[in-house]
C-alpha cells in the first residue's frame, strides 16, 4: 500500500532511539495503530496524538493507519483478524463497536476476538442548547418536551451511532419523545445547533469545548457519573434531572490487539501506554484537547468491556 | 486587526515558512496529479511529517498540499482526460479537446492562472470577510442545502451536448449508484448485498477512477497515430495565456465568487462549484457551441472556480470550527494536534499563527504556477510512450489509487466495474460528466431532503412554505426554475436548426 510505504519510508529515515526492548528483539520495526475511522475524527485525532508522543515508551515508532468504512466494522474487522504478534494494534470505540455486532448480520468479529491493551480515553455525552435559547436548564427543556411528543428537534450523530444510542436511553429513563434528527458527526450537528435548526442537540463533550468556551453553546447537562473536569459549573444527568440515565453513549477509546499476543508483548504495550498516560507533555496537550485521558490497564480495561456490552444490549432496541 | 494581519504578514514571510510553502506546494502537485491521490489522503499523509514543525510553519505546508493538489488534478484532466482529484471533473469538458487540437500548454496555462486567480480571490475573502460569512452560512440549513443540489441537477441539462436523453440517462445513473449504502437518517441498507464493502456507498474517488482511467486505457490500446500524438504533446504558449485569462474578467470574477460561494456551505465540494461555474459561462457566453470542444472560456471558468473552493471552503473552519469537506476535517485534526482550537479563539490568542497561515495560502497560490507549469512541462512527455507503457502505467496507478483509499480489494473491484460502465459510455458516446454531477448530488439532495422533512416532523406542507419563505432558499427555488426555463427554450431554438 503506497500511503504504508511512504510512511514507513519517512519512520526509518528518523533516527529511532531503542530505549526498550525486549529479549526477543522485540520491537525492532513500527507498530501499526489501525483505527476504524477517517482522519480528523476523534478517533484519529487522539491515535495521532499518542504516535507522536509514544515512542520513546514503545522504543519504536508508532503508525496511525486508517481504515475507514462501515461505521467502524471494517477497521474493527481488520484488526481482529490481524496478526497476534504485536506489531498490529488499533483503538477500540465502545459502545460503536458493540452496537455494529448486535444490529447488523455477519459481522465478523465479536469481543472475544480482541485482547484489551489499555484504555486510554473516555468522552461523555452532553447535552447543549444554543447560547441565545430560552431554555434556562435542562428542567426548562425537558417539560416543553413532554408537553409536546415528538415535536422536540434534537439533533445528533446518527444513525446508529453512540450518541443516537444515548438519545435513547434518555428518552427511555425520563419517557420523553423527541424528535431525534441525525447528521453526519459532530461537526454539522454543532453547525444545525449555532444555526438554530434543531432545538437542542447531543455532542461529545471533546467536540463541543470549543463551542461552549467560545460562548455559543450552552451546556445543559453530562451524561456520566460524575461532573467533567473541563467543565465543573455543567452539572451531572443525574444532578439536573434527579434521575440516573445510564452514560451507555459515553465514547470509550481504548487500544488493543488480536487475541493471542504473546504475553511478554502484551506487557511491553501496557506498560508503554501506562508511561504515554503519566507523561507531562502528552497530558498537557490533550487537556488542550479537551481529551479526558482515563487509564485503565488490560484487565480493568476487559472488564470494563464486558460491562459496556451488556449496556449497550440493554438500551439498543430503544433507538427508532 | 491590522496589527494583527501584520504580524501575520511577518509570520508569513520567515524563511522556515517559505520553504514550507515550497515542500507542500511540491509535493500537492504530484499528489493531485495522480488519480487515487486526492488532496484528502495528502494533507492526511504528511501531517505525521509536520508533527516536530512549528504550528504555523506545519500548517502552511498543510495549506500548500491542499491548494496545488486541487489545481495539478488538471494537469492529467487536461493531457490525459483523467481527472487527477474530483475537482478536475469539468475541466476535462474543454481541457482534453484543447490538447488534442494541440494547444495542450496554452491548456495547462490558462488553467494555472486561472486557478491561482482564483485561489487568491477565495483568500482574500477569507482574510476580509470570514467572519461576517460563517455568521451568514449559518443561515443556511438542510432546506437550502438540497436546493442547492437540485439547481445541480439541472445543470445537467445544459451538460448535455446532442443527445438529452443519453445525458440524463447518465444523470440517473449517477443518482442510482448514490443510493447504495446505508440511509442517511433511518440506517437502513440498501443495495448493499450484505458486503461491508458498500456500506457507506460507493466512494466518489472510486468511481471517478473507473470512470475515466479505465476507458482510456483501452481506448490507448487502440491506438491513435503517432502523428496524433505529436499533435497532443506539443506544449507552447502557456506562459502567455496570463493575458487571455485576465481579459475575461466577468468570468474570472463570477466563477471565483461561486467558488467561494460553494466552498462555505459545507458538504457541497468543488466539482460542484466547478460545474455551476462552468454552466453559468456557458449561459452568458456568446459562443456557447464551443463549449464542451475546447472552449477557453469553459476552461477558466472551471478551474478558477474550484481554486476559489480553497479559501470559502476555509471560513467556517477557521471562525467557527467546523469543517465543510473531507480535507478541512482532516486539517482541522492537523490544526488539534498542534493544540491549537480552530474558531474564533484562534484569531484572537494566536493571531499570528492564524493570519501567518491566510497569508502563507496566497504565497501557496502563487508559487503552484511555476511549480505547477514546469511539472506540466515534462509530464506532456508522458503522452508521446509508447501506448503499451502508458496504458499500463495508468492501469497500475488506478489500481493503487483504489486500493489506497481504505486499503479494501472490494474497491479496486468496485473501480474496475465502474470502468466497463465508463467504457461503455464512451462507446455509445455519453457525456460521462451528467453521471458524476448525478454521483456527487444523489447524496447530498437525499440526505438533506429526508433531514429537512424529519425538522417537520414530516409535514410536507410545512417544508414547501419554508421553501417559499426562508430567504436563501427562495433565491435558489427561482435559480432552479430560471435554470429549467433556459433549458427548455434553448431545447427549442435549438431543434429546428438541428433538423
Amino acid at each position: 500500500m503506497k500511503m504504508k510505504l511512504l510512511v514507513s519510508a519517512l519512520a526509518a529515515a528518523t533516527l529511532l532511539p531503542t530505549t526498550a526492548a525486549l529479549a526477543d528483539g522485540y520491537p525492532e520495526k513500527p507498530i501499526t495503530m489501525v483505527v476504524a475511522y477517517s482522519p480528523g475524527g476523534g478517533n484519529d485525532t487522539v491515535s495521532r496524538l499518542m504516535a507522536k508522543h509514544i515512542e520513546p515508551y514503545l522504543g519504536t515508532r508508532m503508525v496511525v493507519e486508517n481504515h475507514p468504512g462501515a461505521g467502524g466494522q471494517v477497521g474493527f474487522t481488520r484488526l481482529a483478524r490481524a496478526d497476534a504478534d504485536g506489531y498490529t494494534i488499533g483503538l477500540l470505540s465502545s459502545p460503536s463497536l458493540f452496537m455494529i455486532e448486535m444490529l447488523r448480520d455477519g459481522v465478523a468479529y465479536s469481543l472475544d476476538d480482541f485482547q484489551a491493551v489499555a484504555n486510554i480515553q473516555s468522552d461523555p455525552i452532553l447535552l447543549a442548547v444554543n447560547a441565545s435559547s430560552d431554555y434556562a436548564d435542562l428542567a426548562a427543556l425537558t417539560d416543553n418536551i413532554a408537553a409536546n411528543p415528538g415535536y422536540v428537534n434534537v439533533g445528533g450523530d446518527g444513525p446508529q451511532s453512540n450518541v443516537h444510542l444515548q438519545a435513547a436511553a434518555f428518552e427511555s429513563v425520563l419517557e420523553l419523545d423527541t424528535n431525534f434528527i441525525s447528521y453526519s458527526g459532530s461537526g454539522p450537528t454543532a453547525t444545525a445547533l449555532l444555526g438554530d435548526e434543531v432545538d437542542a442537540a447531543l455532542l461529545s463533550t471533546s467536540s463541543a469545548l470549543q463551542f461552549i468556551e467560545a460562548g455559543r453553546i450552552r451546556p445543559l447537562a453530562v451524561f456520566d457519573s460524575a461532573r467533567h473536569p473541563a467543565l465543573p459549573d455543567v452539572p451531572t444527568l443525574a444532578e439536573a434531572a434527579g434521575a440516573e440515565v445510564p452514560s451507555v453513549g459515553t465514547a470509550v477509546r481504548g487500544v488493543a490487539g488480536p487475541a493471542g499476543i504473546p504475553q511478554e508483548r502484551l506487557a511491553h504495550l501496557e506498560s508503554a501506554f501506562e508511561q504515554l498516560l503519566q507523561d507531562d507533555e502528552f497530558q498537557a496537550a490533550a487537556a488542550n484537547l479537551g481529551i479526558v485521558t482515563h487509564y485503565l490497564d488490560s484487565n480493568d480495561f476487559t472488564e470494563m468491556l464486558d460491562a459496556s456490552r451488556e449496556a449497550t444490549a440493554q438500551y439498543i432496541d430503544f433507538m427508532q | 486587526m491590522f496589527e494583527a494581519m501584520s504580524l501575520g504578514l511577518a509570520t508569513a514571510f520567515q524563511p522556515a515558512m517559505l520553504l514550507a510553502v515550497l515542500v507542500g506546494v511540491t509535493a500537492g502537485v504530484f499528489i493531485g496529479m495522480l488519480p487515487g491521490l486526492t488532496s484528502t489522503m495528502g494533507v492526511a499523509l504528511l501531517i505525521p511529517v509536520t508533527f516536530s514543525f512549528p504550528p504555523a510553519v506545519g500548517l502552511s505546508l498543510l495549506g500548500g498540499i491542499y491548494l496545488a493538489s486541487t489545481f495539478s488534478g488538471s494537469i492529467s484532466a487536461i493531457l490525459l482526460n483523467i481527472p487527477g482529484t474530483p475537482s478536475a471533473v469539468a475541466t476535462c469538458q474543454d481541457g482534453f479537446p484543447m490538447t488534442q487540437q494541440g494547444k495542450a500548454g496554452r491548456a495547462i496555462g490558462l488553467s494555472v492562472y486561472a486557478s491561482s486567480l482564483g485561489g487568491i480571490f477565495s483568500t482574500l475573502v477569507l482574510l476580509f470577510m470570514a467572519p461576517a460569512l460563517s455568521e451568514l452560512s449559518l443561515m443556511l440549513g438542510a432546506p437550502e442545502y438540497f436546493l442547492l443540489a437540485l439547481f445541480g441537477v439541472t445543470i445537467i441539462a445544459s451538460l448535455s451536448e446532442g443527445d438529452m436523453l443519453k445525458s440524463m440517462m447518465g444523470g440517473v445513473l449517477g443518482l442510482i449508484i448514490s443510493l447504495v449504502g446505508m440511509h442517511p437518517m433511518t440506517g437502513e441498507m440498501r443495495l448493499t448485498f450484505g458486503l461491508p464493502a458498500l456500506y457507506d456507498g460507493i466512494p466518489l474517488v472510486i468511481s471517478l477512477i473507473g470512470l475515466y482511467s479505465i476507458p482510456e486505457v483501452i481506448s490507448m490500446l487502440n491506438a491513435d497515430g503517432k502523428a496524433e500524438q505529436e499533435t497532443r504533446s506539443s506544449f507552447t504558449g502557456a506562459l502567455s495565456s496570463l493575458r487571455d485569462v485576465v481579459a475575461q474578467k466577468v468570468n474570472l470574477i463570477r466563477s471565483s465568487i461561486i467558488g467561494t460561494i460553494v466552498g462555505i456551505v459545507p458538504g457541497a465540494g468543488s466539482s460542484i462549484a466547478s460545474f455551476i461555474a462552468y454552466d453559468s459561462a456557458k449561459r452568458a457566453s456568446r459562443q456557447p457551441q464551443m463549449f464542451g470542444k475546447g472552449s477557453e472560456e469553459g476552461l477558466i471558468a472551471a478551474e478558477s472556480a474550484n481554486n476559489a473552493v480553497t479559501g470559502g471552503s476555509l471560513v467556517p473552519l477557521l471562525t467557527l470550527g467546523v469543517p465543510g469537506n473531507p480535507v478541512t476535517a482532516v486539517l482541522m485534526g492537523g490544526l488539534i494536534i498542534h493544540g491549537l482550537a480552530p474558531g474564533p479563539a484562534l484569531f484572537e490568542n494566536t493571531p499570528d499563527i492564524a493570519y501567518g497561515f491566510i497569508f502563507s495560502l496566497v504565497l501557496s497560490n502563487l508559487i503552484f504556477i511555476p511549480i505547477g507549469l514546469l511539472v506540466a512541462k515534462y509530464c506532456v512527455k508522458v503522452i508521446l510512450l509508447p501506448r503499451e507503457i502508458l496504458a499500463t502505467t495508468i492501469l497500475a496507478l488506478a489500481i493503487i489509487g483504489a486500493f489506497a483509499l481504505r486499503g479494501q480489494v472490494g474497491d479496486v473491484l468496485m473501480m474496475l466495474g465502474i470502468g466497463i460502465v465508463g467504457y461503455l459510455f464512451t462507446v455509445f458516446s455519453v457525456s460521462r460528466a451528467p453521471m458524476v454531477l448525478g454521483l456527487v448530488l444523489g447524496a447530498m439532495a437525499e440526505s438533506n431532503l429526508s433531514r429537512a422533512l424529519m425538522l417537520v416532523r414530516g409535514d410536507t406542507g410545512e417544508l414547501i412554505l419554508q421553501f417559499l419563505t426562508r430567504p436563501f432558499s427562495i433565491g435558489l427555488v427561482l435559480l432552479c426554475l430560471l435554470s429549467i426555463y433556459l433549458g427548455f427554450r434553448k431545447g427549442k431554438v435549438a431543434k429546428p436548426t438541428a433538423q
